[in-house]
């Protein structure tokens, strides 16, 4: 900002009265008391700095948890997919098979059909021998359809071991949450209620499934 | 070969996968054939009634099937009742487990209907 030429004489008497006042606080300073209530200060501080530190590792073992699962339940997912669709072609494959061996059947017995009026008694034999022979592979075909659904049971498996690690690491994130989510936006959460709301994750985590509309409560406190 | 109208238990907690047991056990010729969806009310249709045979999984919520398996082998009344383990629990401890316990044969989830046909045979073969 520039000055003009009639308040420089304003400028440099407050400037000279702003550096009074420095010198005086500097003064108050030395003497022997004030170093006392500056060592408190300084005490404040370090311990306010050691307090967020110690929040800070807290915070990053709950973050390094997740981060380690997360791999985990990306892993399972992906072999997941893959097991599911190999499983599948199986499947299709063995249906494949049942529909092939039907259209066989089928145009046999309209050859035969045919035939019946002009029957060669050696082929009439062999050709039955053939379709029963399609028939006895179509019941093993479909039994192994039968077995091989089974695959559901174990995606179901998998699918609840990263429901569990899931809930626990939804469980750890709300926790992170309602410890520090309201600090943060700079707002006072009573004590008790802060207390209510971690129990409940206890609870909860490991154990038995959080019901979604506790969950929703709780990020619905924290303004989520 | 084993009676063909013996009653059957069939204990799992997936429908899908009672259902395929069940139709692979028929198509193995039994035709007695009832279900239970955990190792509780298995144990409750137990105690009521008579059963020749169970077929059960392991894994299920209230009670896992090798607690159904070591509540069966403790009650005096159905201490003999052979019991087919078919599960996804594929481990060599999880096997040694069931042995342990007294199962009386183990397959491993996916399966085959010779493989069932095979285990079956083999509980009911004169000994």
């Amino acid at each position: 900002m520039e000055l003009e030429n009639k308040d420089l004489p304003e400028a440099i008497d407050t400037e000279k009265a702003m550096m009074n006042n420095q010198t005086q606080q500097k003064t108050q300073l030395d003497e022997p008391g004030d170093s006392v209530g500056l060592y408190d200060a300084i005490g404040r501080l370090a311990k306010d700095m050691n307090d967020m530190l110690m929040k800070q590792q807290v915070i990053e073992s709950q973050v390094k948890t997740a981060s380690e699962d997360l791999p985990f339940v990306t892993g399972q997912l992906s072999d997941l997919n893959r097991f599911t669709e190999e499983e599948t072609h199986k499947i299709l494959e063995f249906t494949e098979t049942v529909l092939n061996n039907h259209d066989l059947l089928s145009a046999k017995l309209k050859s035969l059909e045919t035939d019946i009026h002009f029957p060669d008694r050696s082929s009439f034999k062999d050709r039955l021998s053939e379709m029963n022979g399609l028939v006895k592979e179509n019941k093993k075909v479909l039994m192994d359809i039968l077995t091989g659904l089974s695959f559901q049971d174990l995606a179901g498996q998998r699918l609840k071991r990263m429901d569990v690690v899931l809930q626990e690491l939804q469980a750890r994130i709300l926790k992170l949450v309602v410890t520090y989510g309201m600090e943060k936006r700079g707002e006072d959460l009573a004590v008790s209620k802060q207390r209510a709301f971690l129990n409940k994750l206890e609870s909860s985590t490991g154990v038995k499934k959080m019901e979604q509309n506790q969950v929703n409560d709780i990020l619905k406190e924290f303004g989520f | 070969m084993p009676d063909l109208n013996m009653k059957l238990l069939v204990v799992d907690d997936m429908s899908t996968m009672r259902r395929i047991l069940k139709n692979a056990l028929k198509q193995l010729g039994f035709v007695n054939i009832e279900e239970a969806e955990d190792g509780n009310s298995a144990l409750v249709k137990l105690r009521a009634e008579k059963y020749d045979f169970v077929v059960s999984d392991w894994n299920m919520p209230n009670m896992t099937g090798l607690d159904l398996l070591k509540a069966i082998r403790q009650d005096p009344a159905l201490k003999a009742l052979p019991v087919l383990m078919v599960t996804a629990e594929a481990k060599k401890e999880n096997i040694m487990e069931a042995i342990q316990s007294g199962v009386s044969n183990y397959i491993v989830k996916p399966f085959t209907a010779e493989t069932l046909k095979e285990k079956i045979d083999k509980i009911f073969e004169p000994k």
